[in-house]
């Protein structure tokens, strides 16, 4: 180990703790810090400040969060870039920022995924410790939906250490009662935090190169246009296709040719991203649809074609990327 | 009707705000589509109104008037309209809208729809301020072809004052226009026949706020030169070009976009030095005009008394007509006193010509600044005189006094009081940071 | 008149890559004005901030706008957007129109442009009805789009004048005493048959092919065609994916947003949406797929029927009235030519 990892609860105490997350909006990542920041708040004695990067973003679209923590009030105002700790809350996000990045060594990772903790420090070339959790399945056995922030909440909060699990599970459960949440859901975010603590893997790694994860040095804006005025199109190289939930995608087969040409799912994609080819009778057979770069599985093709040639497939959010077949 | 038999394939240019379609707009359908005013160089009697409108009706680009009445602007308008419906078969068009906000909002469609055509208004006081979101962002957009005359008149309300004073004008320089005063129905005239000329040179692309005091200027009337339309024309020729960007006819493109923190300042920087890049272009075009119609062109300021390479005792900085009571009693106040007494009366507000300021005033021992805009301060004048001043290894003491605040007449008794006032710090007395003037009298 | 089908096999000068939430009825919306609109004449879109706005048009790489994937050689197919501020789409359409018909007059200006103007409830309807009702009143050759989703969506989910009675929206939570909106909406169709519009048409892209022949009418319309939009927003409403469209349908045939058309001296009509109640679907359904009525609507786990929350009956019985004084609104002003 090139580097002895940090030690996240002496940063606490001894100077500031700054933690960083990645998502999508929806995703739960805003709760999730939002949760830690009430558990530090049950230590009188610690200062927290929290916040989401300030944007437009909508559902689906890549956003990132912040939390410091203090033994001293916190005054710096400005971003977090050197993160002790950093949280991927959706792997679809790692596609568009490297959640890595100003990580000192020996730093923390905590993520939200499947694959272990040694496939995700492989793949995404981390140093330190790194911890993994699915949390979207402990959320859709206990809470019946497909949302992580619970576990990524636990997962943080055993990486920091120092609180007791009693104090980490009861401060999220009074949050949860201050919004005046039913008993019985209560009773089963209970079970999800349990489920979460037990299923989080941990390891120590050190796959970084010295010029890994490194902010791109700030060059000056360009040359910028006069008033914002842009040629149209830029749109092409935003890859929506990341809002889709994780772990599905639209998937859309005509293996009968069933296809009437009604048009009906090219007239309600609001992407207009469905593909066809001109025919003489139908005037219109659907072939595929940009699944890739767009598609944000709406599900309203789903929803609307007769013949039901569209589905919600699943899909493990790939590495590698794999054009689902149409 | 199959869009195939309709297709009209048309050159277009990369641009870096899109792409232009050069044929799309014929301008010269335009400029032939004028009817002159004048086809020879002639005197009228016109106040300040009728000046600022006759120079916008002799322009050939502009063809829409978008407008709404406040006093003391309303005669703008008027006379606007009056010509336009006096003009058998022409193009013109006066556009009454509802409101200030709707005006502004028109000028923003208009002149990002032909960014080669010219959209003047005329308001005041209020009526600037009703536009403000528009005009803010008009000064970031780069449609320096948006010309908004303002004629000065106290802002705001508690209490209501619909007399002249440059409290609106200077209320909005963070707006981003280009903002020019001018006192003399002549320099009204000139100023707006050069100001577009300014505002769409493609290094400034910003556009351009000429005015002139209500009352004292706009309702006063005097002898006017007006040029024949063909001479302006070739003037404003050899200075406005078709624009490089598009504009929404002959492009496709997107204006307006939104940005995040990331990159905002970054505009806000090419905003700031598009606007100081005017301080290079105004007097050249200032230069041109006086050869070509051998009357003083765009300049930072009127010099009065400034003699060769001596030194002053006393300068005085103001704006507008009551700068013109100074000037006329300066000469005999110099007799009197045995003080060499000059003056500046500011043109180029903002960007404010901080470097020719200090230049002048580098060479006075005392500068009496004399603002006519209510200000939580010193004065904005003062701000920006003392500013400009601040870098000389010994500047001359600044002395702040205010006169004139919603149009108060500023007699020569007022102007001997603030002189008088001056003279205490030539005599090393200390002054109070401002004094406001009224009646010969400080208050 | 383009045929549905025929009408998909067009260009939209709306691309992929939006902001736009997943499954947002505004994106609907202008892919299918923007094939419409692929009709041989320069279109020029202005539109009022809004979520359309920052979701399509953000520098550097979100301008979602465009016909055909690079600049066209056909001058027609080009396309541009202008954005201002948040209530001037109707004025700053109103000035590219006269713009480029004084260029017509003296023959700069060969080739045919139609103006577009899009605005949210929120733009429209509160600081920018005075825009709306006097370019209308001006009897402008714009077609004005209002994409009506009854809140402020871009600034949070907000109240807004097209607000459903009793809907909860983040300015409007419910409590105690306060059951969600306690404003009647806007009567916007009869101020825009008032101020003089040529057109005024509420229909979403549910209806489909009545969608694609009302804004075809639109764009013809000699003076100004206002197209009111119903837009369930999936974020501010609060329903499930894929239930855009469906809900559009809903809201429509249950007489909250009922399709009508209308043509000045021709009069207009009601589509779809009879004018008895028992003919209509009950709105407890379409109350009942949107958290923001949860408070007065539940679906019952058991049987799946939409059941009235205890201590609402009285609240049910007032927004019943209103659906049907809306109805009957609609089938009047249908009758005024």
């Amino acid at each position: 180990m090139r580097s002895t990892p940090l030690d996240l609860s002496s940063l606490l105490q001894g100077s500031t703790l700054e933690m960083r997350g990645d998502g999508k909006a929806g995703g739960g990542l805003v709760l999730a810090f939002q949760s830690l920041a009430a558990l530090m708040m049950t230590d009188p004695g610690l200062h927290v400040q929290e916040w989401p990067f300030f944007s437009s973003a909508r559902r689906g679209a890549g956003i990132r969060s912040f939390l410091r923590v203090s033994r001293n009030p916190v005054a710096a105002s400005c971003e977090v870039t050197r993160p002790a700790l950093s949280l991927l809350m959706d792997e679809a996000a790692a596609r568009s920022v490297d959640f890595a990045e100003g990580v000192p060594h020996g730093g923390t990772f905590v993520i939200n995924t499947r694959r272990t903790p040694e496939q995700c420090a492989r793949h995404f070339r981390l140093t330190g410790r790194v911890l993994t959790v699915a949390g979207d399945d402990v959320g859709t056995r206990f809470l019946k939906h497909a949302i992580g922030n619970v576990s990524a909440y636990v997962a943080v909060a055993t990486a920091i250490g120092g609180f007791p699990w009693e104090q980490v599970r009861d401060s999220f459960l009074a949050s949860l009662r201050k919004r005046r949440i039913p008993e019985g859901l209560i009773a089963r975010n209970r079970e999800a935090l349990e489920a979460s603590a037990a299923a989080v893997t941990s390891g120590e790694f050190d796959f970084a190169a010295d010029a890994d994860h490194r902010a791109a040095p700030f060059e000056g804006y360009g040359a910028l246009p006069v008033g914002a005025q842009t040629a149209l199109r830029l749109s092409q190289k935003n890859r929506t296709a990341d809002y889709a939930r994780s772990g599905f995608r639209l998937r859309f087969a005509d293996p009968k040719d069933a296809c009437t040409g009604c048009a009906h799912c090219v007239t309600n994609c609001p992407e207009g991203i469905i593909r066809f080819r001109p025919d003489a009778e139908r005037v219109l057979v659907v072939t595929g649809v940009d699944v890739s770069t767009f598609c944000k599985l709406c599900g309203e093709c789903i929803a609307v074609c007769p013949e039901k040639l569209f589905v919600e497939a699943p899909y493990q959010e790939a590495w590698t990327e794999e054009e689902v077949p149409a | 009707m199959s869009p195939e038999s309709t297709a009209l394939p048309m050159l277009h240019v990369s641009t870096p705000a899109g792409e232009r379609y050069e044929t799309v707009i014929d301008l010269e359908r335009v400029r032939a589509a004028h009817h002159p005013l004048y086809r020879e160089r002639q005197t009228v009697s016109a106040d300040g109104n009728v000046a600022a409108a006759l120079a916008t009706l002799q322009m050939w680009r502009c063809i829409l008037y978008a407008g709404f009445p406040i006093t003391p602007s309303t005669k703008w308008l008027e006379t606007v309209a009056v010509k336009v419906a006096e003009d058998a078969h022409g193009i013109k068009r006066v556009k009454l809208l509802e409101a200030e906000h709707a005006v502004a909002d028109y000028l923003v469609g208009a002149a990002a729809a032909c960014r080669d055509l010219i959209f003047p208004t005329a308001t005041s006081s209020v009526g600037l301020d009703h536009m403000t979101e528009t005009t803010r962002s008009l000064g970031a957009s780069g449609l320096g072809n948006v010309m908004l005359i303002d004629v000065y008149r106290a802002t705001a309300n508690f209490p209501l004052c619909i007399e002249g004073d440059p409290s609106d004008t200077l209320a909005h320089r963070d707006d981003g226009f280009i903002q020019i005063a001018c006192r003399g129905k002549q320099q009204i005239y000139d100023t707006i026949l050069q100001s577009p000329c300014l505002g769409m040179h493609p290094d400034v692309m910003t556009p351009t706020m000429p005015g002139f005091y209500g009352i004292k200027d706009s309702h006063r009337s005097a002898r006017l030169t007006v040029e024949p339309d063909h001479e302006i024309h070739e003037f404003q020729d050899r200075w406005i070009e078709p624009c490089q960007l598009p504009g929404l006819i002959n492009g496709d493109t997107a204006l307006g976009n939104c940005v995040t923190s990331r990159f905002f300042q970054g505009f806000k920087l090419a905003q700031k030095r598009r606007l100081e890049r005017s301080l290079d272009v105004l007097p050249m075009i200032g230069a041109d005009f006086e050869r070509t119609f051998g009357r003083p062109g765009l300049a930072y300021f009127d010099s009065v008394g400034w003699r060769e390479a001596e030194r002053v005792d006393l300068a005085v900085v103001s704006m507008g007509p009551d700068f013109g009571t100074f000037e006329a009693l300066r000469p005999d106040y110099e007799k009197r006193t045995g003080l060499k007494v000059a003056g500046l009366a500011m043109r180029l507000l903002t960007p404010f010509p901080r470097e020719a300021v200090r230049l002048k005033l580098a060479n006075a021992s005392a500068v009496l600044v004399v603002n006519q805009a209510h200000h939580v301060g010193r004065g904005h004048l003062t701000l920006d005189v003392a500013d400009a001043l601040s870098n000389l290894p010994s500047p001359p003491r600044v002395v702040s006094a205010f006169a004139g605040l919603g149009g108060a007449d500023v007699s020569e008794d007022t102007w001997e009081a603030m002189l008088d006032g001056a003279r205490e710090a030539l005599d090393g007395k200390r002054t109070p940071p401002w004094r406001l003037y009224h009646e010969g009298r400080a208050l | 008149m383009s045929g549905y089908k025929e009408t998909a096999l067009k260009e939209s000068c709306f691309r992929p890559g939006s902001t736009l939430c997943p499954g947002c009825m505004e994106s609907v919306a202008f892919q299918n004005v923007g094939r419409v609109s692929d009709n041989g004449k320069k279109t020029i879109f202005t539109i009022g901030t809004s979520c359309a706005e920052v979701s399509t048009l953000a520098f550097p790489n979100v301008v979602a706008w465009g016909r055909g994937d690079r600049a066209p050689d056909d001058f027609a197919k080009s396309f541009s957007i202008l954005h201002n501020v948040f209530e001037s789409a109707p004025t700053l359409a109103e000035a590219v129109r006269d713009v480029a018909d004084s260029l017509e007059s003296c023959g700069a200006l060969k080739s045919p442009v139609q103006v577009m103007a899009a605005s949210g409830d929120g733009g429209a309807f509160a600081i920018g009805l005075r825009a709306l009702l006097h370019t209308i009143h001006r009897r402008t050759r714009v077609t004005i789009m209002v994409l009506v989703n009854e809140i402020f969506a871009n600034t949070g989910f907000q109240y807004s004048p097209a607000t459903m009675p009793f809907a909860e929206t983040s300015t409007t939570p419910t409590g105690p005493d306060f059951p969600g909106n306690p404003q009647m909406p806007l009567d916007y169709i009869h101020l825009a048959i008032a101020a003089g519009a040529g057109l005024v048409a509420q229909v979403s892209p549910a209806h489909g092919k009545l969608f694609l022949k009302t804004v075809e009418r639109a764009i013809e319309c000699p003076t100004t065609a206002v197209l009111f939009v119903p837009a369930p927003c999936i974020s501010g409403w609060k329903f499930e994916d894929g239930e855009t469209v469906e809900l559009a349908l809903l809201g429509a045939q249950c007489g909250v947003f009922p399709a009508f058309t209308w043509e000045r001296g021709k009069g207009g009509k009601v589509l779809d949406c009879p004018l008895d109640a028992k003919d209509r679907p009950g709105i407890e359904e379409f109350m009942a797929r949107q958290r923001r009525f949860q408070h007065m609507v539940k679906r019952d786990p058991a049987t799946g029927t939409p059941a009235i929350q205890p201590g609402r009956e009285q609240a049910m019985e007032r927004l019943h009235g209103w659906v049907q004084e809306n109805v009957e609104r609609l089938y009047r002003l249908a009758e005024m030519k």
